[in-house]
């Protein structure tokens, strides 16, 4: 072997120890999310509410008798003790971490969608669900955990690839609301008052109405604000393109902080699960594919 | 890759999507003069929500077919743009090439899932849905839900449904009461399904309260009350909650 060959070896190699860091931090982070959902809530309190379940295809394998079964606090409580657990142990990136990845994946997907049944279908953990199957069934262990395995290190394009279709998802989910937004509604965006339609109804059925009353003691503030909604949808049907070309990476990312967080402050609507996962996936496709590149 | 490769490739990956959406209503597109298609199902338009029991819209758009299948159209091309733009990408497509075939595939899979969920997904297909949120404007002014109560020593308890249920995620308790409530409203009749949609908001209730009182045993609610207020959107000063209707108002024992 000559010495520029094994420098090569040696370089493909930390090349790939970096790569796989990355992709287990993503996994610290997306795993950790889901202890900190579960953690801090009371599944069995679900057993308050009558089992008048619309339970999606998923689900409807488990009878209609069952249901009143299955929501009851004995069977709810020990339901998030294991949720917590494994996601523990899944962070940490614990072997046998396939199995304990899908567990995971299974459980939330399960809970999820329970959670879905009563009453409608909202957004806010999707994302961090489906990252979360696109894990557990990658090598999304080989670094940053507790057991790291350095001897079967695969090559750093392939836990490239796993960040970027983490990414990849994260990013077309906004890129679908804003396509469909564009396509169905596209003038409506700017004669329509859609916005402060939004922000009132949401101000004042979650919050204290305050933002909802400024909208109406303001007109020209709710011209403005609705103003904003064709360029945020721009950039929502462009986020696919931030893992082409790193400057706009770092101007979405901006979008997407600020995005989340100004809709949080005027509707109550805090997508914070999505924001931390898309934000830690294409921080880390931007440190991966400047490593490889 | 190449232009036509790719182009081929985004629009397999669309494909189930545009089946999705289109299969419910094949016989709609036959009859060009109907006007009817699924409504936007939308995160702050709840109104407009699809029902989940059969994953078929609960409601049907009133805008002209044409519009609608060239909405659908400009929607689909969009992905398929932006699928194209993406496979021409050489740092993506170099990452893909690595995977294991197996890889490739699951990989392809997905993100086909995905989009069909994306152009044609409903409330069954979880956790594959479409994401729409802010588009378009409902015809009605936005319309709030309100559940209060009173308690033993007398005094006004407005419940805050985000923090009794934390489990549920935020605002669901809020539009399960509601959605419960603008049903009976609506249906107003003396009917057995009036009296089913009075049960069902009943328990509902029954359960907001017992999780109220058991946080709060030293005074607990004797009475919790469901209404519904409308914000007109025009009015620019108070008071900001108008023609509200008392739907239901429950005397409960603080004992049980």
């Amino acid at each position: 072997m000559t010495a520029s060959t094994a420098m090569g070896a040696a370089d493909d190699m930390k090349r790939a120890a970096a790569a796989a860091w990355w992709l287990g931090g993503l996994r610290a982070v997306i795993f950790s999310l889901w202890f900190v959902k579960f953690a801090g809530v009371s599944l069995s309190a679900l057993a308050s509410l009558p089992a008048d379940l619309e339970p999606p295809l998923l689900l409807q394998a488990v009878p209609p008798w069952a249901w009143e079964r299955l929501l009851r606090p004995p069977v709810l409580g020990p339901l998030q003790a294991s949720i917590c657990v494994l996601c523990v142990l899944a962070a940490l990136g614990l072997r046998p971490y396939c199995p304990i990845a899908v567990a995971v994946a299974s459980f939330v997907t399960f809970e999820q969608g329970l959670v879905r049944s009563y009453g409608y279908l909202n957004h806010p953990e999707i994302f961090l669900l489906l990252a979360t199957w696109i894990l557990a069934f990658s090598p999304a262990a080989d670094g940053f955990s507790w057991q790291p395995s350095r001897s079967d290190l695969r090559p750093a394009p392939v836990y490239g690839a796993v960040i970027a279709f983490v990414a990849l998802v994260g990013c077309w989910t906004y890129a679908a609301a804003g396509a469909y937004r564009i396509a169905h509604h596209g003038l409506e965006m700017f004669t329509s008052a859609s916005m402060k339609h939004a922000v009132v109804l949401n101000s004042f059925a979650h919050g204290s109405g305050a933002v909802g009353a400024f909208l109406l003691e303001h007109p020209t503030v709710a011209r403005w604000i609705q103003l904003a909604l064709p360029a945020a949808t721009v950039l929502e049907v462009a986020s696919p393109l931030a893992l082409r070309d790193h400057r706009f990476r770092r101007l979405w990312l901006g979008f997407l902080v600020t995005f989340q967080l100004l809709t949080a402050l005027s509707m109550t609507i805090f997508f914070w699960e999505s924001m931390l996962s898309l934000g830690a996936a294409l921080i880390a496709f931007d440190r991966v594919t400047r490593r490889t590149a | 890759m190449s232009l036509r490769r790719a182009f081929v490739l985004a629009c397999l990956l669309v494909l189930p999507g545009v089946l999705l959406r289109l299969g419910p209503h094949a016989h709609l597109l036959s009859t060009i003069s109907e006007s009817a298609t699924i409504s936007s199902g939308d995160e702050t338009q709840q109104d407009d929500s699809v029902s989940t029991a059969a994953g078929v819209p609960r409601r049907l758009s009133q805008r002209p077919l044409f519009l609608l299948v060239l909405g659908f159209a400009v929607e689909v091309g969009m992905h398929a743009a932006l699928i194209v733009i993406l496979l021409r990408s050489v740092v993506l497509v170099s990452l893909f090439s690595a995977l294991p075939r197996s890889g490739r595939m699951a990989t392809v899979l997905f993100f086909g899932a995905l989009m069909a969920g994306f152009l044609g997904g409903h409330d069954a297909t979880y956790p594959f849905v479409t994401w729409r949120m802010y588009s378009g404007q409902p015809s009605a002014d936005p319309t709030v839900c309100l559940v209060d109560g009173e308690t033993r020593t007398g005094a006004a308890a407005r419940i805050d449904m985000n923090g009794l249920l934390p489990a549920l995620g935020p605002r669901r308790l809020h539009h399960i009461i509601k959605e419960q409530a603008e049903a009976m409203l609506t249906d107003g009749t003396t009917s057995p399904e009036s009296a089913r949609l009075r049960l069902r908001l009943q328990r509902t209730l029954l359960g907001v309260a017992s999780l109220y009182n058991s946080r709060h045993p030293e005074d607990p609610l004797v009475r919790i009350r469901a209404a519904l207020a409308i914000v007109p959107l025009d009015v620019t000063e108070p008071p900001w909650l108008r023609q509200q209707r008392e739907v239901i108002s429950i005397d409960l024992d603080p004992q049980v």
